[in-house]
């Protein structure tokens, strides 16, 4: 299988399968939704968006397709996946591309808790309390990826920074080493493995619980889900991640494999995974 | 003075100048059978005059309706439709996010990878 990458949302995206026309739309693609979501480009629509003064804002077809995706997950997670953390991020350190960020001496500023019930999106008029900040990266990743994928004609696979959906099967590289068979849907890591920063002395990292606005305190390092499709697994391993000790359960009880990493390296599964691994029983 | 009224003035006066003890004329007979020969005419009138009324309430309450319904801004002028929101809505928010894939044992080395990012 032919593989290219490049680089886009801050990460490597991974394409194989692809014809040359394919590869082309799925470039496209990626930097289309950068344009629109990236948090760092101040013409971005988000950062316009989050600019307006005004409560009532238009937004584009794109734009309210994804805020409607992302009010969906912040439901069904009951809040984890939220996308008013915009100010939050901001406030732990994470105003810049990653790349650029530095250890900053200055404590974080005050958090704001998420607020996702306060967002009323009716077609395309967008109606929030003037303070929110919206940030739609927590599923803008793992949407591009699953509509890259679909731009497909045969089996191949779209990664974006370890994000994996596929068609077709591939022995797919956990993040310790190991390696299990992808036979649907995709594979997605999330954890404080590697977007850590300092500010005031106290380690800083990208994912926020919701409901105290700081960075997550998780018994977990590194949180692998398999999902139906590159935003299952996404909202599984963040879901995973934020949820600490009552992951696994929380997991199995949506029937979504999931792997654990703790700092130390420890491997955990939830049951659901194990299941899987028996050779002849898949957990569907 | 209407025609029915100098009718009974002229009755009226005719049984005043009547004698008590005497019986009743032959004028005042004849005079009290062209009355009630009056009477059904009268009661006709009556009727119809119930009926025209009736109708014409009925007209201007059906008319007084159909202006409503056209001029009253909250009165439904289409057939009711029960309350919910766009069915692509709907669609979206019923859809459920967290399907789970299928993995199994490695068969072969790894073509990929994945990690945090």
């Amino acid at each position: 299988m032919t593989t290219n990458q490049f680089e886009a949302m801050g990460c490597q995206i991974l394409v194989g399968g692809a014809t040359g026309a394919e590869q082309a739309a799925i470039e496209q693609l990626f930097h289309t939704r950068e344009q629109v979501f990236s948090r760092f480009l101040p013409g971005s629509e988000l950062n316009r968006v989050n600019r307006c003064k005004g409560q009532l804002v238009a937004v584009s077809q794109l734009f309210a397709d994804t805020l409607t995706i992302a009010l969906q997950a912040a439901a069904q997670t009951g809040g984890l996946i939220d996308p008013t953390l915009g100010a939050t991020l901001e406030a732990a350190g994470y105003d810049r591309d990653f790349a650029l960020l530095d250890d900053n001496p200055k404590p974080a500023d005050p958090p704001s808790p998420g607020a996702w019930r306060s967002i009323v999106l009716h077609g395309r008029s967008l109606r929030r309390p003037a303070n929110i900040r919206l940030d739609l990266n927590g599923v803008v990743k793992a949407l591009a990826v699953d509509d890259a994928l679909a731009l497909l004609a045969r089996d191949g696979f779209v990664s974006a920074g370890g994000d994996l959906a596929l068609r077709g099967e591939l022995n797919v590289t956990l993040p310790d080493g190991q390696t299990v068979l992808l036979r649907q849907g995709a594979l997605a890591t999330s954890g404080s493995a590697k977007r850590q920063w300092l500010r005031g002395g106290e380690l800083q990292h990208h994912l926020i619980d919701p409901p105290s606005g700081r960075p997550a305190r998780s018994p977990w390092q590194q949180v692998t889900g398999c999902g139906a499709n590159c935003l299952a697994a996404d909202l599984a391993a963040k879901a995973g991640f934020l949820l600490g000790d009552a992951g696994p359960a929380w997991l199995d009880r949506r029937r979504i494999p999931a792997r654990f990493l703790t700092p130390t390296a420890d491997a955990h599964t939830n049951e659901c995974w194990r299941q899987s691994m028996q050779p002849t029983v898949a957990c569907i | 003075m209407s025609r029915s009224k100098r009718n009974r003035a002229k009755h009226r006066a005719a049984i005043s100048k009547r004698p008590a003890a005497a019986g009743p004329a032959p004028a005042a007979q004849a005079s009290a059978r062209s009355g009630e020969g009056r009477v059904q005419p009268a009661r006709r009138r009556a009727q119809i005059a119930k009926t025209t009324l009736a109708a014409a309430g009925t007209a201007v309450f059906a008319a007084a309706l159909l202006f409503a319904r056209v001029t009253y801004a909250g009165h439904p002028k289409q057939p009711l439709h029960p309350l919910a929101a766009p069915p692509r809505f709907v669609q979206v928010v019923r859809q459920n996010l967290l399907q789970a894939g299928i993995i199994a044992p490695a068969d072969a080395p790894a073509g990929a990878a994945t990690s945090v990012s």
